[in-house]
């Protein structure tokens, strides 16, 4: 495509393979023309000849002319010389653009898939929860790899999927988790529901993130998620009043280990 | 047996609303480092647990110490966020 590209190389080489032939001939008439400059200089009947021509004659030589059509003075045609066709200059702006266009068009076209299919399961998110705040997160889980959970099937099956019906969601959805912001409102209501009902939730532990579930009754599953064997795991209490008696009664109001005052909310 | 009393004021609301303990304990299939960021835990955990609270990625914390205090002298079992002053053990 444009200057210097593939098309104007197939002509220059039609060019070159002219010019070599156009050489060729030219030799040819340069060898002719030698033998005549030879012939020229060394033949007597051929200088006889040439000065019948001009108009010389030997003593004694009568001249008989026939009057007609004069022949026509031959010249010889050095070759015919090939005009090279010097490939003109195309706008290549037409395909540097297009070379750079093309890219881009596809970039767009793969972000605005992706955009779209977001938004459909961003859909399908507020359905189940009746918040669509949180599309990209449960997108974010679909992606990475967890294939089997329905959501990454209807997604799979389409991506408008705005005609599946609700109630097969809803349905589907009891084995997968919902995100929700820290500060979302009912976000403790909604805890307590999933935790007494015996559900695990993964929530910030005043450290770092944790997955907690209700003590007694959810070890086999926090077990089988995390991979873990025999290790018991630390229970969160409210404080010591959640525990018999005895075991609130030692308890000082400094803690023994560090000195520092317990906050009266937590020596409750 | 390792018991908490959470700083947090929410989780402890949570805790007596609840009446009962919760299990606690770090986002990670056993033998890896704790998640924190929310993409990582979403990608590994989100499938098998009913909720996920999002409170953003919590980079740089470290878990809670444990310290065994049936017998004397008390022993760090795990050393997280607080650090206990050695005298303070014996």
């Amino acid at each position: 495509m444009g200057s210097g590209g593939l098309s104007d190389y197939r002509k220059v080489e039609a060019g070159r393979g002219q010019l070599n032939a156009n050489i060729e001939e030219l030799k040819r008439i340069n060898s002719g023309l030698r033998r005549e400059v030879e012939s020229l200089g060394s033949d007597p009947e051929r200088v006889a000849l040439e000065a019948r021509q001009l108009g010389y004659f030997r003593e004694g030589q009568r001249v008989v002319r026939f009057q007609g059509q004069a022949p026509r003075p031959s010249y010889f045609t050095l070759g015919a010389l090939v005009r090279v066709q010097v490939p003109r200059e195309r706008p290549d702006w037409i395909w540097k653009l297009a070379g750079m266009a093309m890219p881009l068009a596809a970039y767009a076209a793969w972000a605005l898939r992706r955009r779209l299919g977001h938004t459909a399961v961003g859909v399908l998110g507020g359905r189940r929860s009746g918040k669509v705040s949180t599309p990209v997160g449960v997108l974010r889980g679909r992606r990475s790899g967890m294939v089997s959970t329905p959501v990454a099937v209807l997604r799979g099956r389409s991506s408008g999927m705005v005609s599946t019906p609700v109630g097969v969601l809803g349905a589907a959805g009891a084995a997968r988790s919902m995100r929700i912001g820290a500060a979302e409102p009912g976000l403790a209501d909604r805890l307590a529901d999933l935790l007494a009902g015996g559900g695990v939730a993964i929530m910030p532990c005043d450290t770092i993130y944790g997955i907690v579930g209700p003590a007694p009754g959810s070890e086999a599953k926090l077990r089988e998620l995390k991979g873990r064997g025999e290790k018991s795991f630390l229970q969160l209490i409210a404080g010591p009043s959640g525990w018999p008696a005895s075991a609130a009664s030692g308890c000082p109001n400094r803690c023994p280990l560090t000195g520092r005052a317990r906050s009266p909310s937590s020596s409750r | 047996m390792a018991l908490r009393v959470p700083a947090d004021p929410r989780l402890r609301s949570l805790l007596e609303r609840l009446d009962r303990p919760l299990y606690s304990t770090s986002v990670n299939r056993s033998g890896q480092p704790a998640l924190w960021r929310v993409a990582d835990i979403l990608g590994e955990f989100e499938a098998a647990v009913d909720l996920v609270v999002d409170a953003g990625d919590l980079p740089g914390r470290l878990p809670s110490t444990i310290v065994d205090v049936s017998r004397r002298p008390f022993r760090i079992l795990r050393q997280g966020a607080l650090s206990i002053p050695p005298e303070a053990l014996a």
